[in-house]
Parts: structure tokens; C-alpha cells; sequence
């Protein structure tokens, strides 16, 4: 089973993702700010963190700077959802330890195509 | 992709108008000046959460028109804009687009494209850079050319500003080293543990040229179009030491490339330390690569998007070989396979739909090959793409790229999904263009913390139940204290999980009230007057459709006060105010009561006027003599306004009748304090619940009647004396200073079987209802108790005088009586005209 936690403000944002990658036989949970998506990474190992930039609480940026500080998440695919395409943003997305983006909007093939390029 | 998207699309929707409700608070709170951070950000927020939603939906224009408004609110945040009321003005305008744009999405009508356009010019206009990459965003034409269906709407493709790049291909063969040093070329995993075997191509032979039989797939294939003579690409790939800390893995690469087409991976280990001082997180390892397929270089970029700045990649065209060398090579690659067939039906990878078409076995399970460690790098793998009789790769894989580039160009997808007259059609009922959510199927969304004490609540029943079976196997007297115990215990347990499910039902007022400082914005704006708007007792909880029904009676009352309350600054400050004028609403609970409070501090009702506009209607005698209330009542009456003349927002006269009879539906009053140059208190009382009310039971006869305790002022024994007749019609008692008339229940109701006839038998129930105070004759009064209300209208005409029925203990049913009926059914028997009466009474006493 592969586990997958998605971290988004937006409710249908995360259904859209949860249906998605639950339909394709991932084991999704759910976090509607960036610190919960913390807490709950800590509690469990994840094989994929999905996560949305802007959100309150602990933005995205700031989520993939505290996964990478933790021994378990060192290596592991945390894919950020954004908007911006700029080259800028994406620079710091990957500074702060992003393994990638999906650029919204998507639709769920892309978003599986996304994530399958990440978990074997 | 079987998603249920109407389920999401509905959620979308209920979002954005939270969101949208949010832009609309934090704008208003905004201050003139230097920006507030904090308040910016979450507009911009909002806005960024409503453009990503509409994106997975393709609501093209929404998503292009958020689009700007947060490039604004963006540009804002960054502090390169000031708040102006200019801006904030603008911004409130776009949210109320913004929220057209979503209603007419969701109930599928049309929408004022031309107001979407005009503000979206304005909000440009606003930008201190020009927006790039809009076409990204699939940008509309705003030139006045909208399309009627926004599910149609002809989305502009992205022009000679589309990222794709044109592939371009050197003509000069490119001179690459063919073999590389064969000799350096050992299995060696990066991982000191993880003994992978790296499968390595033989080298030193010509290269391996898979047949070109892809093109003719390719030819339907839209953009990105693939060169026509590119045998295939060499990619040198150098990852950086620190390329695995970002969780990207060589082999996930690899693999997407394999799905693009026959793949050669030749792993050099030069940089490889010795064991000691290998380091097993960083990559040592750097791959030459070979992807035999008829792919645009922009689709291998793209694979390699994520470690763009994290390798050092080279991608290169390998030329067409001669046919002799290809058939040589041909036969090459059939004897090394060593992997097997491709058998797509038992991959879940290899949906026919997925991107990726890969032989199982590539992530090594079924190879035999070691799993590498879960967080080592796995790279180096045996990865070795086949290609001679894989032929359902072939086929699938290139037909698909194209979707790779979608991301590239969302607009071309989107254009597509436009085509489509009814994409992702929730069930939409066709309503006209309103802010409000259609009655039909709306949710309500309840705390976790009311269903937890519900549950709670469930499991203390079940106790009880279970105590009270305990008591009831073997029973004998000395158990009856425990059975009362048990009983008693029941009841607060029903009486508390009603009180918890009623709190289901509880929104608190602020649903209701936080549209106001936006109205209350808006409007002081037009009538040029300062308005403070205080709301206070915001999270008073009452019934939801309370909530709704009394949604228009505050907003009208609001608009009075506003237009008719408040006075112009200059007056205000003749008069000694203050300039701002303020209007407080307030909510707080009172008794089993929710009172909702407007007042202000403006001119207040004129009492002369009211009563000159009476007489003039001839709704008043000159020479009577009416109390401040009894005018206050003409207020109510349709067709009467003092103001002299009518404005756009209120003084039609219609309305306080209206708001008073869709108060009195939900079961509420309306009382009107005023002071002449002080200000205006409305005050509405409206019940908790609809369904449930306190009542008294009284007795007439043998039938059981029920009243709103609400309604009751007093009960009394009746004095002979203080009961007057007046003109042989009417009954009246004299109540201190009041006369009031009476209304013997048993004739109304004919009832003859051992009713109580004499007045001072009986007991009079003083009660009030419509401002008008009318004294019931009873027989008895029996228990109090609440009541669960039962429409008779479902099986019955509608009764004036009764507002439904109920179910007894006993199991017999009650009528409940509507006292503001019954005070119209008597007026009506006795042919007294409703207000006069009161006031001749009045006089004459």
C-alpha cells in the first residue's frame, strides 16, 4: 500500500486530489494547513507528501523545510501544487527541498502522471 | 477517470463562497494607507484558493479573471500599492463579479460578460507590471465578443507566446562519443549495501536502432510535433551530489523516459569513491543515456524538469541510422533482451489512459533484483529498455506523449474540454441569477463538537435504557425509587439530546450578519453619509431557516435605518452628533427567545408625520387620541411611508409590512423604539425553533388547546364587575387601565358538551398578539409543557385562528392556537374594525 498525504486549505481542492489518487489505489490522507500536515507526517511515514503553497498556518515552503529537517522524510517525494510557473518559484520551491510541482490547474491524469514519476 | 466530480464541483462551489465571504470581510476591514499584511494576505488568499478550483473545473473565465485580481492582490501584498478606496472599491467589485461568474456557473445561466470584461480591464489597469504568460491562463478576448454559454466559450490558444519550444534538430550529425570508456563501466550500486546490479549494455558494438515504426501513430498526434528524422536522443545525465535530498531518484527518470520508447541505460561510476568514504545519500553516479523514440526534445526536458538545476544534462538528437545498420542493430537488440514482454492488463501502471507504460518488472520485484533500501538512491538499476516484440508499447506510448504537453499548454486541453456543451454537469436546476444557494438539497455544515455530544448523549440513553431493564426484570416495590430514579434520569436525557439535535439545526447570526458591513459600505457611499456599523452578539446561534427567512426583513430594516435613520453628516453636526452616525446590530438570547436588535442614533420616527399621514389615509380619526404604539403599528400597515419622497433604496411604503409578516411567520414580533432626534431601536423576537415551542394547555370543555406561552401576558380570574358590553356586540374587560375584549373560545369553536358558560367560572388568558391584546375565556388552565409542532397543512385546508396540532402524552391530538388569528377571526365576527376599536375603547375610558 502506498501511503500518500496531500496538505491543502481548499476542501475541494482535496477531494479532488483524494478521489484521484483513491481511485488509482493509493492510501490518501488528508490536511486542510501545513501544520497539521507536520503533525500528521510525523505520526506516520508517508511515501508521498502532496502539498499547496499557499495555506495558513505553515505555508508550503516552510512544510517541505520541516519534512526535509526530519531524518525520515530526508529523501522521501514531496511534491508541491502551485500556480506560478515562473522560473523564480520554482527555483525556491526546489531550494527548499521539493522534489517537483504540479502546476494547477490539473487534471487527474497529470496528476497521476506527476506521481507516478515520483513512486515507483 | 471515474471521479465523482459533481460532488467536488459542489464543494468548489460552497468553498468559493466562503472565500468569497472572506475577500469581502478582510476588504472592508482594510484600512486606508500602508497595506496590513496579514489582512492582504488572506484576501489573496482566497483569491488564489478560487482560481485553482475553477482551474481543475476549466471555468476558463473565472480562472482568468481571479487571475488578474490576485496578481493585484499579489502586487499589494508585496507593498508596491497603497490601499486606496479606489482599490478597495475595485477589489469589492470583483468579488461580486467573481461571484456572478460562480452563480451562473452553477445554475447554468447566463452571465453579464460585460461586466466581467469592464472589470477586468479596470483591475488591469490597476497592475504596475503587465501580466505574463496569460496566455497560460487561457485568456479570454475581452473584446466585447464573449461567447453566451461560458461552457462554450471559445478559449484563445496560446500564440507565438506558447512555451513549446520548436525542436530543433542540428543537421550536423552530432559528434558524440560513441562508446564510452567500456572498461570503466562496473555494477556498482550507489548504496554500499544495496548489491543492484547494474545491467549494463555491451558496448564497443554499433548501437542499438529500434525499427521507425512509430510514425505512422504519430502523424495524428497534435503539437508538440516530433521530428521526422530523429532516430532517437542521447541524453547525458550528470546529477549534482545533493540531487537525491530533493526525493528525486535517477530510476523515477529513467522510467519515464522507457515509457517514451526503447531505452539504454550505461551508468559510468568514475566518480564512485572507495567504500570508506562513500557517502550513501549522495549521487556518485552520472548516465549516458539512450531513448530510441520519435519524441520531441521538449518531452525529454520535460522528464527532466524537476532536477533542471540540480544536473548537468545534455540532450542531443542521435541521427536516422542507414536501413543496413538498422536491421544489423535490429537483431542486436532482440538477443540481448532480458527483460520480458510487456503484458499490459495485469500493470495497474499501464492503464491505457496512463502516461507511463513500463514492463512490470522494471522496478525490480519480479527481476529477482534486491529492493534497494526505502530511502536510497536506487539508480543504476538494470535498466535496460526492450524493444523488439514489446509491440503493444510501440503503439500506446507515443500516441500518448502529447498529453505530457498539456501541462505545457493547459489551454489547448482547455479549449477542448469548452468543446464539450455540458463538462462535469452537476444536477443544476435552472434559477435565476441570485446570490442566494437554492433551497433545494443545500447542506448544513455542523461542528464535530455537536455531533460528539450527540453521541455522547446516545450513549447515556442506552444507559439509562439498560438501568431501566435492570429495574424492570423482577420488579416489586422496593425497586420504585430506582424506577423513578431511571425515569428521571430518562427525561433529562431526552430533554438533552433534543436540545443537542436542535443545535444541529443552530447557525450562528453572524451567517446573517456579515453581509451587512458590506451593504452598510456600499450604501453610506451612495447617500453620502458616515455610518459606523457595530454588530455585536455575533455568535448567537438560532434555527437555520430563522436564519434565512429573516436574511431580507434585517437587510430592509438596515436600508431604512440607513436612508431614513441617519442623517446627513452636516445635519448630524447642527444637531450636536457626531458626524458618524452608528448602527448596532445585536443578537443576544432572551429566555427562550432570540432577540435581534437594530437601532441607531438618527432622527427617529416623527410621530406628527405618522399620525398626519394616518389621518390623510384616513386610517385615524383627527380627533383621536392613539398611543405611541398604535401609531408605531400604522408603520406596519402596507402602502404607508412618511417619507416625502421615494429613493431608489427605500420609502415605497412597501416593506415594514412585509418584514413584519415574514417576522410573524417565523412565529416572532417586531417592536419599533424611537426618540425623536436620538434614534430608532427595532427590536424582533423570534422563537429558537421552528419546531418546537413552549406551551400552556388550556381546557375548554373536554377539547385541549395549546398557546404559545410566548403570546400569554397573564391569566386572571374574571370580576363580574370590570366586564362591560359594548353595543350588545362585544365583550370587554377592564384591565387596570385597559379595556380588553373578550373572546369566549367555546363559541368560537362551538363547543356545547360541559363547557363553562359563566365568566367568573372560568379563567381569562390575557394574551398578545400583532400588537393587540385580546383576553381568551378557558375553562382551565392545565400543564405547561414543550410541544412539538405538527402542520395540519399537509392533510388539511389551513385554519385561521389554529397554527397546527400536536400529539399529547396521552396520545390524543391538540390544536394549537394562533393568537394573532384568533384577534383577526374576532374582529372579523364582530365587525370591529382591527384598530379602531382599540382606539374608541381608549377614548371612552
Amino acid at each position: 500500500m502506498t501511503y500518500i498525504l496531500i496538505s491543502d486549505d481548499s476542501v475541494s481542492m482535496r477531494q479532488m486530489l483524494k478521489f484521484t489518487l483513491a481511485e488509482a489505489n493509493y492510501q490518501v490522507t488528508e490536511a486542510n494547513n501545513g501544520l497539521t500536515a507536520l503533525e500528521l507526517a510525523k505520526q506516520q511515514s508517508y511515501d508521498l507528501i502532496i502539498t499547496d503553497v499557499n495555506m495558513p498556518q505553515l505555508d508550503g515552503l516552510s512544510l517541505v523545510r520541516e519534512l526535509r529537517s526530519l531524518p525520515e522524510y530526508q529523501f522521501k517525494p514531496i511534491l508541491l501544487l502551485t500556480t506560478e510557473s515562473d522560473p523564480e518559484k520554482k527555483q525556491e520551491a526546489k531550494t527548499a527541498g521539493a522534489t517537483g510541482w504540479i502546476l494547477k490547474p490539473f487534471d487527474p491524469d497529470k496528476l497521476l502522471a506527476a506521481v507516478r514519476k515520483v513512486l515507483r | 477517470m471515474a471521479v465523482d466530480m459533481t460532488e467536488v464541483r459542489q464543494l468548489f462551489f460552497e468553498e468559493s463562497s466562503e472565500n468569497l465571504d472572506v475577500m469581502e470581510s478582510n476588504l472592508l476591514d482594510l484600512e486606508i494607507g500602508p497595506i496590513n499584511k496579514e489582512l492582504v494576505n488572506s484576501i489573496f488568499r482566497a483569491a488564489h484558493s478560487i482560481k485553482g478550483g475553477a482551474g481543475i473545473f476549466k471555468f476558463e473565465q473565472v480562472v482568468s479573471f481571479a487571475h488578474v485580481a490576485e496578481t493585484l492582490l499579489d502586487e499589494m501584498r508585496k507593498g508596491e500599492h497603497l490601499v486606496t478606496q479606489p482599490i478597495i472599491d475595485l477589489l469589492l467589485r470583483a468579488v461580486d463579479i467573481l461571484r456572478m461568474m460562480l452563480s451562473s456557473l452553477k445554475e447554468n445561466t447566463e452571465c453579464n460578460w460585460l461586466e466581467v470584461g469592464a472589470c477586468q480591464t479596470r483591475l488591469k489597469a490597476f497592475l504596475k507590471t503587465p501580466l505574463e504568460g496569460e496566455s497560460a491562463y487561457g485568456e479570454l478576448t475581452m473584446s466585447g465578443k464573449f461567447s453566451p454559454s461560458p461552457q462554450s466559450a471559445p478559449v484563445k490558444l496560446p500564440g507565438p507566446t506558447s512555451p513549446l519550444p520548436a525542436p530543433t534538430i542540428s543537421s550536423t550529425p552530432v559528434a558524440t562519443p560513441r562508446s564510452l570508456e567500456v572498461t570503466a563501466l562496473t555494477p556498482v550500486a550507489p548504496t554500499a549495501t544495496s548489491a543492484m546490479p547494474v545491467a549494463l549494455t555491451h558496448t564497443g558494438a554499433p548501437l542499438p536502432v529500434t525499427p521507425t515504426e512509430p510514425t505512422a501513430a504519430l502523424a495524428e498526434t497534435p503539437a508538440p510535433a516530433a521530428p521526422t528524422n530523429i532516430e532517437g536522443w542521447q541524453i547525458i545525465f550528470k546529477p549534482h551530489l545533493g540531487m537525491l535530498k530533493t526525493g528525486n531518484d535517477p530510476i523515477n527518470l529513467f522510467r519515464e523516459l522507457a515509457g517514451l520508447g526503447a531505452l539504454e541505460v550505461k551508468a559510468n561510476t568514475h566518480q564512485v569513491p572507495a567504500f570508506t568514504d562513500l557517502t550513501p545519500h549522495s549521487c556518485h553516479l552520472n548516465w549516458e543515456l539512450m531513448l530510441h523514440a520519435n519524441v520531441a526534445k521538449s518531452v525529454i526536458e520535460e522528464i527532466f524538469e524537476w532536477v533542471e538545476n540540480e544536473c548537468d544534462l545534455q540532450i542531443t538528437p542521435l541521427p536516422i541510422l542507414s536501413a543496413e545498420d538498422e536491421e544489423q542493430t535490429a537483431t542486436t537488440v532482440n538477443d540481448e533482451l532480458t527483460l520480458t514482454t510487456v503484458d499490459s492488463d495485469d500493470d495497474s501502471m499501464s492503464s491505457k489512459r496512463s502516461l507511463i507504460n513500463f514492463p512490470p518488472n522494471f522496478d525490480g520485484d519480479e527481476t529477482g533484483v534486491n529492493e534497494p533500501l526505502p530511502n536510497s538512491p536506487s539508480a543504476g538499476n538494470q535498466l535496460q529498455s526492450d524493444r523488439g516484440d514489446t509491440k503493444p508499447l510501440s503503439p500506446v506510448s507515443p500516441v500518448e506523449t502529447p498529453l505530457l504537453s498539456t501541462t505545457e499548454s493547459p489551454a489547448v486541453t482547455s479549449s477542448l474540454h469548452s468543446l464539450d456543451p455540458h463538462p462535469l454537469e452537476g444536477p443544476i436546476s435552472p434559477r435565476g441569477n441570485s446570490n442566494q444557494a437554492p433551497e433545494t438539497g443545500s447542506s448544513i455544515r455542523v461542528g464535530i463538537d455537536k455531533v460528539d455530544s450527540l453521541i455522547n448523549l446516545v450513549g447515556e440513553l442506552v444507559i439509562t435504557q439498560s438501568m431501566l431493564d435492570q429495574v424492570g426484570e423482577n420488579f416489586d416495590h422496593s425497586k420504585l425509587s430506582l424506577l423513578r430514579d431511571g425515569l428521571s434520569q430518562l427525561e433529562r436525557n431526552t430533554r438533552e439530546l433534543q436540545e443537542s439535535v436542535m443545535r444541529i439545526r443552530m447557525l450562528p447570526i453572524s451567517y446573517s450578519f456579515n453581509r451587512f458591513p458590506r451593504l452598510v459600505h456600499d450604501l453610506s457611499v451612495q447617500l453620502g453619509k458616515k455610518v459606523e456599523l457595530k454588530l455585536s452578539g455575533v455568535h448567537t446561534e438560532l434555527d437555520k431557516t430563522v436564519l434565512e427567512k429573516m436574511s431580507d426583513p434585517l437587510v430592509h430594516l438596515v436600508r431604512n435605518a440607513l436612508d431614513h435613520g441617519i442623517e446627513m453628516p452636516e445635519q448630524r453636526r447642527e444637531t450636536g452628533k457626531p458626524e458618524v452616525g452608528l448602527l448596532h446590530l445585536h443578537a443576544f438570547h432572551q429566555g427562550g427567545n432570540i432577540i435581534i436588535q437594530i437601532s441607531d442614533d438618527g432622527a427617529g420616527f416623527n410621530l406628527a408625520r405618522i399620525r398626519d399621514k394616518a389621518i390623510k389615509q384616513r386610517l385615524l380619526n383627527r380627533e383621536d387620541n392613539p398611543s405611541e404604539e398604535q401609531l408605531y403599528e400604522f408603520v406596519f400597515q402596507p402602502g404607508f411611508s412618511t417619507a416625502d419622497q421615494v429613493s431608489d433604496l427605500s420609502g415605497r411604503g412597501v416593506g415594514m409590512d412585509v418584514v413584519r409578516r415574514n417576522i410573524r411567520s417565523l412565529g416572532g414580533t417586531i417592536e419599533i423604539q424611537s426618540k425623536p432626534g436620538r434614534g430608532t431601536t427595532f427590536n424582533i423576537r423570534l422563537p429558537l425553533t421552528l419546531a418546537i415551542l413552549d406551551g400552556q394547555l388550556v381546557r375548554v370543555g373536554t377539547e385541549i388547546y395549546i398557546l404559545s406561552l410566548l403570546s400569554i401576558m397573564e391569566s386572571l380570574r374574571v370580576k363580574p364587575q370590570l366586564v362591560n358590553t359594548l353595543a350588545g356586540k362585544a365583550e370587554v374587560y377592564k384591565l387596570r387601565d385597559e379595556y380588553i375584549p373578550i373572546l369566549r373560545l367555546y363559541e368560537l369553536f362551538d363547543l356545547v358538551v360541559h363547557c363553562t358558560t359563566q365568566l367568573e367560572q372560568g379563567l381569562l388568558v390575557i394574551v398578545e398578539g400583532d400588537g393587540q391584546k385580546i383576553g381568551l375565556f378557558v375553562d382551565e388552565l392545565l400543564s405547561q409543557q414543550q410541544i412539538v409542532i405538527k402542520s395540519l397543512e399537509s392533510n388539511f385546508k389551513q385554519m385561521q385562528g389554529i397554527s397546527g396540532a400536536t400529539i399529547l402524552g396521552d396520545g390524543s391530538v391538540a390544536l394549537i392556537l394562533d393568537v394573532a388569528g384568533l384577534i383577526q377571526l374576532f374582529h372579523h365576527k364582530k365587525k370591529i374594525p382591527t384598530l379602531r376599536s382599540t382606539f374608541t375603547l381608549g377614548v371612552s375610558a
